[in-house]
């Protein structure tokens, strides 16, 4: 009992503010690198997904497709 | 460099690709091109072709009909508008065979919070197909809803994780009008499928930049699926992406792919069912995928005022192979079957 009360007493400090970003936007350039970017070649990675769709019984939430990362 | 910003319009392009499919008794090439300018700083719009030769002569067919050759054209426009942190997506897609139409509509809205750390996306996809044969009158229809939810999250300086959900409900005609279902050795007419699928695929991605020979990144991903059909499959992937001295980047990437069979498939019947399918598509199989892209930067700036132009190559080696679907061209065959596949691209790109 007393552990879990250290735990929530714990939790609470840790909840006393809104967790702020920490990764500011000037720290993203190793984001934007296109190595990075799985949307780089969109008709190449297309063409990879449709022979996967044409192929298989799975289907939806393709990997392939790019995502976004508020990087660009 | 500059600070980045939130959100922000793809940048403008125009891309020109060729591509080749062969594995299976199956070859398709064909080209492919994609236009996307920005205008007034918030519209993007984005059009696109893309074109299939078919020359089928796959164990399906063979068994049962001819070897035939099919084309397909699709064309493609969408819009994206940069509203904040906000960009709402407008998209129509239009695919024409001589047996098939695909009309597909598609909207979405994707924002940025969190200080751009987060970024949460929604879409919604509506399909409707009209499904024919090209030797007889037969015509029927289907309709497709997607639903996908998808989350990108900065996990650090270099790290990069992003999660997708995708719920899809397809109604109608779902079968193959030209497939045949085999029973006790003899094929017995067409295959018959449920006239709904309902489906659930959920993927993680993990992106990883180490600063290695110039620069390099590590992706893993995983996605698990299962439906209505009791379909279950699992496919992972990783790859690594390399950046070559000034102009060159190299990237290499596996996937492993492997499912379990639909409740109603077969590949010989003991006896006629309600739904009976024989498609090796819906049977237990696993891939494997090994890929090779090579890029090279052919110019920075150039006259009329391209820029950023390069060239791609991609070879992928494809194994199915067929835990339960057998070769029935060949009679007495017994043997599960399996094949070796091969996607050639090469695509230029350049900014504009």
């Amino acid at each position: 009992m007393r552990r879990l009360s250290i735990l929530l007493v714990l939790l609470l400090a840790g909840c006393s503010g809104w967790p702020r970003p920490w990764v500011a936007p000037y720290e993203r350039e190793l984001l934007a690198d296109p190595v990075m970017d799985p949307a780089r070649d969109p008709l190449v990675a297309g063409f990879r997904s449709h022979v996967e769709e044409v192929r298989e019984g799975a289907q939806g939430a393709g990997m392939t497709e790019g995502g976004g990362c508020g990087c660009n | 460099m500059l600070p980045l910003r939130a959100a922000v319009l793809p940048e403008d392009r125009i891309d020109a690709a060729l591509h080749s499919y062969d594995g299976g008794g199956v070859e398709v090439k064909g080209p492919a091109l994609l236009l996307r300018k920005t205008v007034a700083d918030r519209v993007s719009i984005e059009g696109g072709y893309y074109s299939d030769l078919v020359s089928a002569a796959s164990p399906d067919v063979l068994a049962t009909a001819s070897p035939f050759t099919d084309r397909r054209d699709e064309w493609r426009v969408s819009a994206r508008y940069l509203h904040g942190d906000s960009i709402l997506h407008l998209g129509y897609t239009r695919s024409t065979e001589n047996d098939y139409d695909a009309r597909t509509w598609n909207f979405g809205v994707s924002h940025e919070f969190f200080g751009g750390m987060s970024t949460l996306s929604l879409d919604y996809t509506r399909g409707a197909n009209v499904v024919r044969r090209s030797d007889n009158d037969f015509r029927a229809t289907n309709d497709r809803s997607a639903y996908r939810l998808g989350l990108a999250q900065v996990l650090s300086p270099s790290t990069l994780l992003s999660i997708s959900y995708e719920g899809i409900l397809d109604e109608g005609y779902l079968s193959n009008p030209y497939r045949s279902v085999r029973i006790l050795g003899i094929f017995a007419g067409p295959e018959r499928y449920p006239g709904t699928r309902t489906s659930n695929a959920i993927a993680l991605r993990l992106q990883q930049y180490f600063d290695v020979l110039g620069g390099g990144a590590l992706s893993a991903g995983y996605r698990h699926f299962s439906d209505t059909w009791q379909i279950s499959a699992g496919d992972w992937e990783l790859g690594w992406r390399q950046h070559l001295y000034d102009r060159w980047m190299l990237g290499l990437n596996y996937r492993q792919y492997g499912q379990t069979a639909a409740v109603f498939y077969s590949d010989d019947f003991d006896r006629e069912y309600t739904y009976m399918a024989r498609d090796k598509e819906l049977s237990t199989f696993s891939s494997r995928r090994l890929g090779l892209t090579v890029s090279y930067d052919l110019y920075r700036r150039l006259a009329l005022g391209l820029e950023n132009g390069r060239v791609v190559l991609a070879a992928d080696w494809i194994r199915y192979d067929y835990a339960d679907y057998t070769d029935a061209s060949k009679p007495g065959n017994d043997e599960p079957y399996g094949f070796d596949a091969w996607l050639l691209q090469l695509n230029f790109t350049s900014g504009f």
